[in-house]
């Protein structure tokens, strides 16, 4: 375990430096430079824009400096707004998405387990072709154009719900909607075939055989066996809800930080680009290993060596 | 003894044995691939799934021809037209045809999905057989690579390359080639650290054969079955990749359009003028839905499991 962990925690760290330092190199390999644009800057303010930010320094010790700035947690100013940094952007857009995230999360993993475990006991009835019909549908429709489609019918055709921004419970609907599709289709999949091969597993002929009543054989012998590969896409949900969040964030004009990094890419923004970027590395690695470790407390069957065959 | 009845030998004659006839083999003989194609054939959506690629594929080809207008001609007195007259699937926000467009894009959007997942073939074949096959400290080293590479969210990484590359169909090719390999040489490893205990590669080596030669000879032929797979369910992945790459702003860049594009575009008159989004859309999933047939099939004829 303890070798586990050493090894976990040495992967991430050699990632974060890897990340760290390509972002670095592809600040600096920019063509032209970050103050590159169509209008002719003159020499002189170019000049003093570069000592301001310090681009006239040595490579060496310019890469110094990042490293020492991301140890103390700075990542620097916008190159577009003059007093903003960063950490203000992310400060200010992090919670929003935070916010939303955590309602696509929830959604799909309620609405994902629950409609597995019932295709699961139902399987081959309608419910289960109706669940996999909707799983393999949303499997198939991009998140923006899910976002614009949602927006399309419910906002602009039958009026039920406001098409755009943040505040009201009404507005998150859309969006948590648009942005949980994917993973909950994706757990739903995933719950129903874990279900079946652990409602085949002996212990369950046991369980009936005792005669214990069904809600407690399907609750407490079936679904606790059969969620720990749902425990494992965890990592992979953040993930996946963190980079929809750009997209669902942009259509629905919310004020989070997915759609502040579309903007900065669209306005070329580097080092927003990259503290963004790096960022939220930190934050998926972080959660990976967070989910790791929940694996090992949750199945207490797994011992956590070094895996040689993975 | 009046009971019995004499048998003598004379009795007897023996059968013509026909020692070719018993050689026979009553079905004939089937082999690996054909076995697979036997298997995926009573397969109902991988084989509409084939269909709908064919289809599609079809339409890339032909379809720009079919319309009266160019992919990139411009009609300002025809702006947003609904679908209908001249114009099946209606016009853009310059006038242009957009059943041409789409046609246009499919072209576009297969071969990134397509391309996307030979360069991940390559380079996944390649990398995973080596390691595979050499083990040991190389295998270690490659592997904790990956590992490490792995565990960094790669789309923020392809969305930095995008934004430093000219934007275009081959900065699209190389950022998707970049993400997708690994799990390509996963499969290949995993494939090749099996095989290569089996009896006709240690008959290989002592026959002379060298390193290069078993790897490209005998092991990776051997692990065309899940490699396959991998590349089928890539494409579609690769297809989804780019078009939201596209909304973002870093798709092929215009007058060309995939269907990302396409669909990004639409999303702008979403209110106004649905259609534009709707027919990219449309076409992306019934692409995505018929490669996840197909490759799901696929897996499922291949998988010797489910051999009968």
């Amino acid at each position: 375990m303890a070798q586990y962990l050493l090894r976990r925690v040495t992967t991430i760290i050699l990632a974060l430096w890897l990340i760290i330092t390509v972002t670095f190199l592809i600040m600096h390999s920019i063509p032209g430079g970050p103050f590159a644009s169509e209008k002719k800057v003159p020499d002189v303010i170019k000049h003093n824009l570069e000592e301001r930010y310090h681009l006239n320094d040595p490579l060496g010790k310019q890469y110094i400096d990042y490293l020492n700035h991301l140890v103390h947690l700075d990542l620097g100013p916008s190159f577009k707004y003059e007093y903003r940094t960063v950490n203000d952007i992310i400060k200010e857009g992090f919670p929003v998405s935070a916010t939303l995230g955590s309602l696509a999360i929830a959604f799909s993993l309620v609405v994902g387990l629950l409609a597995g475990v019932i295709s699961a006991l139902r399987q081959n009835h309608w419910q289960d072709y109706l669940a996999m019909v909707l799983a393999t549908l949303s499997f198939s429709v991009p998140s923006f154009i899910l976002s614009g489609l949602l927006m399309y019918f419910f906002a602009y055709k039958l009026q039920l719900l406001p098409p755009a921004m943040w505040g009201t419970w009404q507005q998150a609907i859309l969006p948590t909607l648009a942005l949980a599709a994917l993973p909950t289709a994706f757990i739903a999949r995933l719950m129903r075939s874990s279900m079946l091969e652990v409602l085949q597993q002996d212990y369950i002929k046991t369980a009936r055989a005792k005669g214990l009543s069904e809600r407690v054989i399907v609750l407490r012998h079936g679904v606790r066996n059969a969620i720990l590969p749902v425990v494992t896409y965890l990592g992979f949900l953040v993930t996946e809800v963190l980079l929809g969040s750009f997209v669902v964030e942009s259509i629905f004009a919310i004020p989070g930080l997915g759609r502040w990094f579309v903007i900065s890419i669209l306005n070329r923004d580097y080092t927003v680009i990259l503290g963004v970027t790096v960022f939220y590395s930190a934050f998926l690695m972080l959660m990976n290993f967070l989910v790791d470790l929940a694996y090992v407390a949750v199945d207490p069957r797994i011992k956590l060596v070094d895996r040689k065959d993975v | 003894m009046t009971g019995k009845m004499e048998i003598t030998p004379q009795m007897f004659k023996p059968v013509e044995r026909d020692a070719l006839a018993a050689e026979e083999i009553a079905c004939p003989s089937v082999g690996y691939w054909q076995d697979v194609w036997l298997r995926l054939k009573q397969n109902k959506l991988a084989m509409t799934g084939l269909v709908i690629i064919a289809l599609l594929a079809l339409l890339a080809l032909v379809g720009p021809h079919l319309s009266a207008h160019s992919y990139d001609d411009q009609d300002l007195q025809m702006v947003n037209q609904p679908p209908g007259g001249g114009y099946w699937f209606g016009t853009d926000s310059l006038g242009r045809d957009l059943f041409t467009r789409v046609c246009y894009g499919a072209r576009i959007s297969l071969a990134i999905g397509l391309l996307t997942s030979v360069i991940c073939m390559v380079i996944g074949v390649l990398y995973g057989g080596i390691s595979g096959y050499l083990g040991g400290r190389v295998d270690e080293i490659m592997m904790r690579f990956v590992e490490v590479i792995y565990s960094i969210p790669f789309l923020l990484y392809v969305i930095l390359l995008m934004v430093l590359l000219e934007p275009g169909l081959k900065s699209i090719f190389i950022a998707l080639g970049i993400v997708y390999w690994q799990n390509m040489a996963r499969v290949v490893r995993g494939q090749v650290l099996s095989l290569k205990e089996q009896e006709y590669i240690y008959a290989a080596r002592l026959l002379g054969a060298g390193t290069w030669r078993i790897l490209l000879r005998h092991l990776i032929p051997n692990t065309m079955g899940p490699i396959i797979v991998s590349m089928t369910l890539l494409v579609p992945e690769a297809i989804f990749t780019e078009a939201f790459l596209s909304f973002l702003g870093l798709g092929v860049s215009a007058p060309m359009a995939s269907w990302g594009v396409l669909a990004s575009d639409g999303i702008q008159g979403l209110r106004n003028y649905p259609w534009q989004l709707f027919f990219p859309a449309l076409f992306i999933s019934i692409t995505m839905l018929a490669f996840n047939f197909v490759g799901d099939g696929l897996r499922d004829a291949l998988d010797p499991r489910l051999r009968r």
